[in-house]
């Protein structure tokens, strides 16, 4: 793709609230969804990804840049995954998957779902229905029995804490 | 997990707080990625994850160790075949991992083996510790999978898991063993041959039986491109042979091992040999060892060698000048006292100047 041509070619990304962004296209198309954009010709102009923020974006593009400067060494990718994730909270996890999923970034998305599932083992049910936004719409009386149903599963200590 | 949805959900419309909308399919991976008693508290989330945790096709199962040993690893049988029932209607396992500090009963082991296998799975990592003093023993339909790709073995106790002599697996592409002792009883090669696609292999605190006929482990794997071998435990006599022309990458960590390459390795690029037992009196046959290998590995670009390596090199100068001429001048080049290894780029092609083909 990019390598048809002897001079790197440069992308631009559109966020939803109207930041640009250049990024290098051998590094963008890390993204299956941007990838099939290039492919298909649609990538003359500016590039719009109605589904994710300037702030994730950014963050993402960070990303695509550092991995892509990798490599392929596997362990080298996998260290560097881990630290660009290490300082993240919670939301901006869930504003990463949201993109990664919408990017179809495979290898960022697996990442993010590690770390935000390492978040929630040892959180309680109150902590990720309030992150997560979920509603409980079950009776006091389905609850409990759904409770008593994996009753082994909520032995052990929870926390509510943020952190 | 393969999605071919993400479309969809393009489409959600997230208004004010974006983590309200959350696609279920993207709950689901993150399910994946939990250990399956904290996947299944998420059945109370709401009525719309009551089963979610089913059809996760990941299963992960872990005992820690306890003071209560004995009636803990009771009930942890009866969760997990509870579990196992529940689920039984879903076909698919990708992953299954079982992990195990305290002792269970070997049927138990070989009943949740048996489970994942008939569900075609993936990648199965298993920690055994038995009670019954009698070893697990892995079932026909595991030795002969196809859709197997990875397979970690961990026999804790060293006789909690029966090592097979041969295997079938087309599909294998990494291998783990820990803590196995290996014998002319349980060992004729047929365990490596047997997966003509491995590519990842890496012992760990594995033996050669001490006084056993067996004196060399024989690893033939033409396509094995990562080779580990992490604190082997057996005595000087014994010996590893490598057949491995295609390997990419080789590590050597713990103490020296005696290992013969059989074959040129055009393809190595990388190599770690992390000694980290001191020596003591052994010291000339471990310099030699090291050396005899290194020359083995003169393709390889990028060497990484630990303080104690360095230390068995410098142990005998004028050896070392012999067998490695010009690494007195490579050794101010490239290494830094003060960081935990040295990391010498071209090293052996610099070294071994004799060598035809070497060097990048």
């Amino acid at each position: 793709m990019a390598a048809e041509t002897g001079t790197p070619t440069t992308l631009t990304l559109k966020s939803n609230d109207d930041e640009l962004f250049s990024v290098a296209e051998s590094a963008a198309i890390l993204s299956v969804t941007i990838r099939n954009m290039v492919e298909d010709g649609c990538a003359g102009g500016v590039i719009p990804l109605d589904n994710v923020d300037g702030k994730t974006l950014a963050s993402v593009i960070t990303y695509m840049n550092g991995i892509s400067a990798i490599p392929a060494d596997e362990e080298k990718k996998k260290s560097y995954r881990d630290k660009f994730l290490s300082d993240k909270d919670f939301e901006t996890l869930a504003d990463m998957v949201l993109a990664a999923n919408y990017l179809n970034m495979s290898c960022l998305m697996d990442a993010v779902s590690a770390k935000i599932a390492q978040v929630m083992e040892k959180k309680s049910v109150g902590w990720v229905r309030r992150k997560f936004g979920i509603e409980n719409d079950y009776t006091p009386e389905e609850e409990a029995a759904v409770k008593e149903e994996h009753k082994w599963t909520f032995e052990g200590v929870e926390t509510d804490d943020d952190n | 997990m393969k999605r071919k949805r993400g479309e969809e959900q393009v489409k959600v419309n997230c208004g004010v707080d974006r983590l309200s909308c959350l696609p279920y399919d993207i709950l689901g991976r993150i399910l994946s990625f939990l250990d399956t008693k904290s996947a299944i508290r998420t059945s109370l989330l709401s009525t719309q994850y009551r089963h979610a945790w089913a059809s996760s096709t990941t299963l992960h199962f872990n005992l820690a160790s306890s003071k209560y040993s004995h009636a803990i690893s009771r009930s942890f049988e009866t969760n997990v075949s509870h579990v196992l029932q529940r689920r039984k209607d879903y076909k698919n396992l990708e992953s299954f991992r079982l992990s195990l500090h305290i002792g269970v009963t070997s049927i138990f082991i070989e009943e949740c083996i048996h489970y994942a296998v008939q569900r075609n799975i993936h990648h199965l990592r298993i920690r055994a510790n038995t009670k019954d003093h009698r070893p697990a023993t892995l079932p026909k339909l595991l030795l002969t999978s196809s859709s197997l790709i990875t397979l970690h073995l961990n026999d804790a106790r060293r006789d909690s898991i029966e090592l097979p002599t041969s295997v079938v697996l087309p599909n294998l592409k990494i291998l783990h063993l820990k803590n196995f002792e290996f014998s002319a009883k349980n060992y004729n090669g047929e365990v490596f041959t047997g997966c003509p696609n491995l590519e990842e292999l890496v012992l760990v605190k594995c033996l050669i039986r001490c006084g056993d006929e067996l004196k060399v482990l024989d690893v033939n794997c033409l396509n094995l491109k990562k080779l580990e071998i992490r604190y082997w435990r057996s005595p000087w006599e014994d010996m590893i042979g490598v057949n491995a022309p295609n390997l990419e990458f080789f590590k050597l960590q713990g103490s020296i091992t005696r290992i013969d390459f059989r074959t040129d390795m055009p393809c190595l690029y990388r190599a770690c040999i992390e000694l980290s037992v001191p020596v003591g009196e052994k010291m000339m046959t471990t310099s030699e060892t090291l050396f005899s290998m290194l020359h083995q590995m003169h393709h390889v670009n990028v060497l990484k060698i630990s303080p104690q390596t360095m230390k068995v090199i410098d142990a005998f100068p004028e050896l070392r000048d012999e067998k490695m001429p010009g690494f007195e001048i490579l050794k101010i080049v490239n290494c830094k006292e003060d960081i935990p290894m040295y990391e010498l780029k071209d090293a052996l092609a610099f070294t071994f100047p004799h060598k035809e083909g070497s060097g990048p």
